[in-house]
């Protein structure tokens, strides 16, 4: 089962990789977009902890992008967290 | 043990684990492994061969009060499951380790000695195929009698009028998004307060910066770094808190057990009773 909203999020981040003109920022995001693909198609989806921790690089990475990224890195963050309020937790 | 670039030997690499597996499935309560999770189905579907599992909720808390176990509980939970007050318990959990090093703090609080947790958590074991197995370990019973409680790592709500008035740190491990005031809690998440913001005078600090993108802890030196940068050094006393007291409890291992400072407290009630609190203050917005 694909969980869409972490492909689509591996999808932004994806292109935001390519597109980004900072080579640090630019492996930084492939390697989200990697592991986001990745949790998309897992057996057992995310918990919290490991969503908070990728939302956390990816804020970091969006802080020090140019507009343009950053725009794209938030994209992503928003069906991130939209895959987050779906999953139990305390 | 393994991972002793730290203030302590508290911190054990996955290989280590892998390599003393025989061990942690011994009746020997010498050496003792314990997954900690919210969700335990992920504990009854796979876990590290050898390892207990203790609920959180159920298990390592209160099920009455608000509280952690009491000390008669504490002893009844480690004794039935064949932990000996001088065995090595390595914890590990889900959820980034928040609630394995809730269950670390809780372990020192009532004196147990020699408690560490696994570099990493369940993802890290996960992610890199170490061994795992469905099979529920059972160990012979042994006596347990705590020496606890150790009242000088937690902080109470008096403590942290106290650290206001005083202008002792007090450090906030949550989002930006949560410590400003713009959510009571992060998506998906239960508990929460009357109001959204933060204790006055905190800094934000977030508990994910303490751990590398694959879950393990920053080296030392880089923890040494980002807290002293943000004006929270050893030369004070430290109150670090988040939401439930879980996530504080990455902040306080990487304080007061990775870099050695003396004096660091976890509050346990964290936002959930100070943002419900009738007549304390808070801020709202960023620390700047």
């Amino acid at each position: 089962m694909t969980r869409e909203q972490l492909a689509a999020a591996a999808e932004t981040l994806g292109a935001a990789a390519d597109a980004a003109s900072d080579a640090s920022i630019a492996d930084g995001l492939a390697e989200q977009a990697d592991q986001f693909a990745m949790l998309a198609e897992a057996d057992r989806g995310p918990d919290h902890g490991r969503l908070a921790r990728h939302d956390r690089v990816l804020s970091n990475l969006a802080a020090d992008a140019d507009p343009e990224t950053a725009d794209a890195i938030e994209s992503a963050l928003e069906d991130i967290r939209a895959y987050r309020s779906t999953i139990e937790g305390v | 043990m393994s991972e002793s670039e730290y203030a302590n030997d508290v911190l054990v690499s996955a290989d280590w684990v892998e390599e003393h597996l025989d061990e942690f499935q011994s009746d020997d309560p010498g050496l003792r492994l314990v997954e900690v999770d919210v969700d335990t189905e992920m504990y009854d579907e796979a876990h590290a061969p050898g390892a207990l599992g203790f609920n959180w909720e159920t298990q390592l808390c209160d099920q009455t009060r608000r509280d952690i176990l009491d000390k008669a509980d504490f002893e009844d939970l480690l004794g039935g499951h064949g932990i000996a007050p001088d065995s090595t318990v390595v914890l590990y959990g889900d959820n980034s380790n928040w609630f394995a090093a809730y269950t670390y703090w809780q372990f020192k609080y009532w004196g147990h000695d020699d408690v560490r947790l696994l570099n990493g958590g369940r993802d890290y074991w996960m992610d890199n195929d170490y061994p795992t197995t469905d099979e529920v370990p059972s160990f012979s019973a042994v006596e347990y009698a705590a020496r606890g409680p150790f009242d000088g790592i937690r902080a109470y709500r008096e403590d942290v009028q106290k650290a206001i008035e005083r202008g002792i740190p007090l450090v906030d491990v949550r989002s930006p998004e949560e410590f400003k005031g713009e959510i009571l809690a992060p998506p998906g998440l239960q508990e929460t307060a009357q109001r959204g913001g933060h204790v006055p005078g905190a800094r934000n600090i977030s508990w994910a910066d303490t751990v590398q993108p694959d879950g393990r802890f920053k080296t030392a030196d880089d923890l040494r770094e980002m807290y002293e940068s943000n004006g929270v050094g050893n030369d004070q006393a430290v109150i670090a808190y988040c939401r439930i007291g879980e996530r504080s409890s990455i902040a306080w291992f990487a304080l007061h057990e990775l870099l050695g400072y003396d004096d660091v407290k976890n509050y346990d009630g964290s936002w959930t009773e100070w943002g419900n609190l009738v007549g304390e203050p808070i801020e709202t917005g960023s620390a700047d």
